[in-house]
């Protein structure tokens, strides 16, 4: 039931924080009520992974999520400009030539786009759930065509570098988008089903995202970032900011 | 594995995840030992290391002031309110983490320090900023400069450092920064000039160039910075002792582009990672001596921060279980459980946790509800 509720807030429009604050409390009051703890109702995510193997420096790694990010905001007059100034995927660091599945059941839609960015390959995958997913940084252009259909786990392409060299940062940008217009992008965390906290304790550093001072907490988690529409004006212009950009 | 309805969507069917995990945690807990002999360092099997239960449900969620969890048998303290704030670091005597904060509604946040012994945020700056290793000064940005101010007495000056992170020596007499090169998006081709001042900004000087890498911190003794890259476009690459008196830079060791190398609090360890190298004997984790003298791979890969010198906690990136932390000792080759996931629950969010100074507490912010949680750690 919170997850329709937590929708709802977002849209209205209430803050996180004091929706989170306030449903928290809620939770408090009931487990004084309630005996036992009510049993646990899973919301299933719809989509799977973009990979089989499971996360590892041999395999792919979470590189950077989706979400007002500190790498995104540096670039968000330029890079990210288009996307509200966040970074409006999913990076996934990956060798060269990893296959990339797809991540549900549906219907290719447009292979090698030169609208949506994320080359030098591309391909969007419309789901009949209302979503599309964009495959990015493909290292060659897929072998699927427009009207091919898919199921989820298939191969739809393999991992490229958007800097043509295989070497210097090859990995998959994932977009989950509106469909049938793509013009909205949303977050994939809550859309893919995957231990995603597990998949980011990885190495030395967090997952740092910007921080505005004028409300601190707004957009710092994973699972809590905003959707977008392609070409509206910049989320994240913040008067006072941290971390600096140094 | 996947486990269906994990962390997959909002913080409410989170919450109802981490019952589920709770439940598998006790299901696959007999199949923990044989997973967690497979590392190289032999890692031992759990220890009693906190009381039965789920940690995060047993206390009161409350607005206000922090209502701290004591420390005891738990081990696990809350010590904000949920959604209350972003966690930054610690004061440098442990006795408070340092959160991102609103000091009264509609003001900017500032740097605040919550107690781990309860009662009011205080504030310590008044607008975000970093501290030196010792406290003693804040460091905000100021253009092309960055402004240092003495918290004792307030005095201020600014170094020209390009706009760049200074990263200040432990004994807080020295500041080192790197200069980036302009217009070159290869990160293995770009320029990072190595720079080093007093921490007045006087006798500001250059160190030497890295092509691709950058500077990572001060070595032990202050002698040296330790950085990443290539000396020459076309020479060795790996991870280099830069010393403060001229001489040649020395290459501690030949490693293609490591990952999220964090120094020691000393300078006395490297901690860094190698992924995707084509060798699945060099990718993983591994420690090294900042005097080149040893290197170790750290098994199973995860997430880690140093504790102390040579003392590296680790939470290894597995599938089956919840999150359980190591402390690890590559000296010794050693590493030892301190948390069991079936006692303590550790709901690392944005694999965003900080130990304290002193080494005995690990603070995170809980994806379960928000909060900051500081984590007693068990002597091993």
């Amino acid at each position: 039931m919170f997850s329709v509720a937590d929708r709802a807030a977002r849209h209205a429009g209430v803050p996180m924080a004091v929706w989170r604050l306030g449903r928290a409390l809620a939770l408090a009051s009931l487990a004084l009520i309630l005996p036992l703890p009510a049993a646990p109702q899973a919301e299933p995510a719809p989509f799977r992974l973009p990979f089989t193997d499971p996360p590892g420096p041999d395999t792919w790694l979470l590189a950077q999520p989706y979400g007002n990010t500190v790498f995104a905001y540096r670039a968000r007059a330029s890079t990210y400009w288009a996307g509200q100034g966040i970074h409006f995927g999913v990076d996934f660091d990956a060798p060269c030539g990893t296959p990339v599945v797809a991540i549900g059941d549906g219907v290719v839609v447009t292979v090698d786009s030169p609208y949506h960015g994320a080359g030098p390959h591309n391909l969007i995958i419309d789901h009949p759930n209302g979503y599309g997913s964009l495959y990015g940084h493909l290292r060659q252009r897929s072998s699927l065509h427009i009207g091919d259909r898919v199921r989820a786990g298939d191969v739809v392409g393999l991992t490229g570098d958007p800097d043509l060299t295989c070497a210097s940062r090859p990995h998959l940008h994932l977009e989950i988008r509106s469909a049938p217009r793509h013009d909205h992008a949303y977050n994939p965390i809550p859309l893919i089903q995957a231990d995603w906290e597990r998949i980011a304790l990885a190495g030395g550093l967090p997952q740092a995202f910007q921080i505005d001072a004028r409300n601190p907490v707004q957009w710092t988690e994973m699972v809590d970032q905003p959707s977008i529409k392609f070409g509206e004006t910049l989320l994240n212009n913040y008067a006072q900011t941290w971390p600096p950009d140094w | 594995m996947r486990r269906p309805g994990r962390l997959t969507g909002n913080l409410a069917s989170r919450r109802t995840a981490a019952a589920i995990g709770v439940i598998a945690v006790l299901i696959l807990a007999p199949f923990a030992g044989d997973w967690l002999g497979s590392g190289a360092l032999g890692l031992s099997p759990p220890v009693e290391a906190a009381s039965p239960g789920f940690g995060l449900r047993s206390t009161v969620v409350g607005a206000g002031d922090p209502t701290p969890t004591p420390i005891g048998l738990q081990g696990l303290q809350r010590v904000t309110e949920p959604g209350c704030c972003v966690l930054t670091g610690w004061l440098p005597d442990s006795s408070a983490i340092l959160v991102l904060a609103e000091p009264k509604p509609e003001a900017a946040a500032g740097l605040m320090a919550v107690a781990l012994a309860g009662g009011p945020r205080t504030i310590v700056w008044e607008r975000p900023a970093s501290l030196s290793p010792d406290g003693g000064l804040a460091l905000e940005p100021a253009g092309d400069r960055v402004r240092l101010t003495r918290r004792s007495d307030g005095k201020s000056w600014t170094i020209a450092n390009a706009g760049r992170e200074p990263r200040v020596s432990p004994s807080g007499t020295l500041v080192a920064w790197d200069s980036v090169s302009k217009g070159i998006s290869h990160p293995d081709v770009r320029e990072h000039a190595l720079w080093v001042a007093e921490i007045t900004g006087t006798k500001a000087r250059k160190l030497a160039t890295v092509i691709g890498g950058g500077l990572v911190g001060w070595a032990e003794g202050e002698t040296a910075v330790i950085a990443t890259g290539r000396i020459s476009a076309t020479g060795q690459e790996g991870i280099w002792a830069i010393a403060l008196d001229g001489s040649a830079p020395r290459l501690l060791h030949q490693v293609h582009r490591p990952r999220d190398p964090v120094v020691s609090p000393g300078g006395g360890w490297l901690a860094f990672y190698a992924a995707f190298t084509g060798d699945r004997g060099q990718n993983g984790l591994w420690v090294l001596r900042t005097d080149g003298t040893s290197l170790s791979k750290v098994t199973p890969f995860g997430a880690y921060r140093w504790r102390a010198e040579g003392r590296l906690l680790l939470i290894p990136m597995m599938e089956a279980l919840s999150p359980a932390l190591f402390d690890v000792d590559p000296a010794a080759g050693r590493a030892v459980q301190l948390t069991d996931p079936q006692r303590t629950s550790l709901p690392i969010s944005n694999n965003d946790w900080l130990v304290s100074p002193d080494g005995k507490r690990v603070a995170f912010t809980s994806w379960v509800d928000g909060a900051i949680w500081v984590l007693a750690l068990p002597t091993p």
